[in-house]
């Protein structure tokens, strides 16, 4: 069913437009222009956060911070064998579906552990990449409490994971 | 912003000084390398996508959306121009159906939009918008139940409605703590 979506929406939006009596030609070629310009100008806010979480991550302090505060997590319910991923999800995208698929090979696809790392993909997204881009065409550099209710939010999530598959 | 990157840089390189110095030069520019791969990846989503999206705004189809989801977004974003409206309502819409390469285009337009040039500090509605997408806005999430589906799960579609409620529950508490605690200062910092 899922699958459908998608593509059905496209076709919907050709149709639509086909009907309306829109130049769908000249608007995909303008679209496709505007996307270029876009890419070029939010290229260098993907290198710099990219370069500092990879950074991050291969000086070891990304893991050195996480075993410190798993324990912590712990308390709220959060597996121990999760609490990597948790920490890593805000952080880089492609390294924690790396990481997710390694969860769902080593426990096994409906474990426990692995839907709570599903769900726990699903929730929520990369913190600090999406606060990159998405001011990236602006001056804005001060996200006030943007980020820490991301992660606030982001760490509510995990909880909520855990219990919810407790239920299921 | 600049603090979180100067924090991560500093503290990353110092920490790899002690440990193998060569690896910092040689991670920077692995990471280069990624994100310039990364970016060719999206260019080629965010062309096919915006050229979508384009399509959709000029048959008059956005504005529709945006009617329908005129009371929510007046609720959330207070009150914008037709053009956020359209640009926020476009990115409502493309993250729920987990099309996030039309999302991303239509929220850093919508953000463009919000700021005057001299802003520098986010305002309310903008972060609005970043903790609705942090926080994930996708009813159906594809990509975990193909990974789920190519593991041999019995059945990868019994994610969906958990996900949903973990997510739906994490998206209304961002919304309750950013009606909490962001406030608008100067009236004239739209």
């Amino acid at each position: 069913m899922a699958l459908y979506i998608v593509p059905l929406f496209i076709i919907f939006i050709f149709v639509y437009a086909s009907i309306k009596g829109t130049d769908t030609y000249g608007a995909f070629v303008k679209g496709a222009k505007d996307a270029i310009a876009l890419i070029w100008d939010i290229l260098p806010y993907i290198v710099a956060i990219l370069v500092a979480v990879k950074l991050f991550e291969v000086s070891g302090l990304l893991l050195a911070i996480c075993r410190f505060v798993a324990p912590a997590f712990q308390c709220f319910g959060i597996p121990d064998e999760l609490a990597h991923f948790v920490f890593l999800k805000p952080f880089s995208g492609a390294g924690s579906i790396a990481l997710y698929n390694e969860i769902i090979a080593m426990y096994g696809p409906d474990s426990y552990i692995s839907r709570v790392a599903s769900i726990i993909a699903g929730s929520s997204d990369t913190v600090f990449y999406i606060a990159t881009i998405y001011f990236s065409k602006t001056n804005v550099k001060k996200l006030g409490l943007a980020i820490p209710i991301a992660l606030f939010c982001t760490f509510f999530s995990a909880v909520l994971a855990a219990w919810v598959c407790r239920i299921f | 912003m600049t603090v979180i990157f100067l924090v991560m840089m500093v503290s990353s390189c110092v920490w790899l000084l002690f440990q193998k110095p060569d690896a910092i030069l040689s991670t920077s520019l692995n990471a280069i390398n990624d994100s310039l791969i990364l970016a060719l990846t999206l260019a080629g989503i965010y062309i096919f996508w915006m050229a979508i999206a384009e399509i959709a705004t000029r048959s008059g189809l956005i504005n529709k959306i945006a009617k329908l989801l005129k009371k929510p977004i007046k609720f959330l974003f207070g009150k914008q121009t037709e053009e956020v409206n359209a640009y926020v309502a476009t990115n409502i819409a493309a993250n729920m159906i987990g099309a996030s390469g039309a999302a991303t285009p239509a929220a850093i337009a919508a953000v463009e939009h919000m700021a005057t040039p001299e802003q520098t500090k986010a305002s309310p509605p903008m972060i609005m918008l970043f903790i609705l997408a942090a926080t994930s806005l996708q009813i159906i999430p594809t990509t975990i139940i193909g990974i789920l589906q190519a593991n041999g799960s019995n059945n990868p579609a019994n994610i969906i409605l958990p996900t949903l409620i973990v997510s739906a529950c994490s998206t209304l508490v961002g919304i309750i703590l950013v009606k909490m605690f962001c406030r608008q200062k100067q009236k004239d910092n739209r």
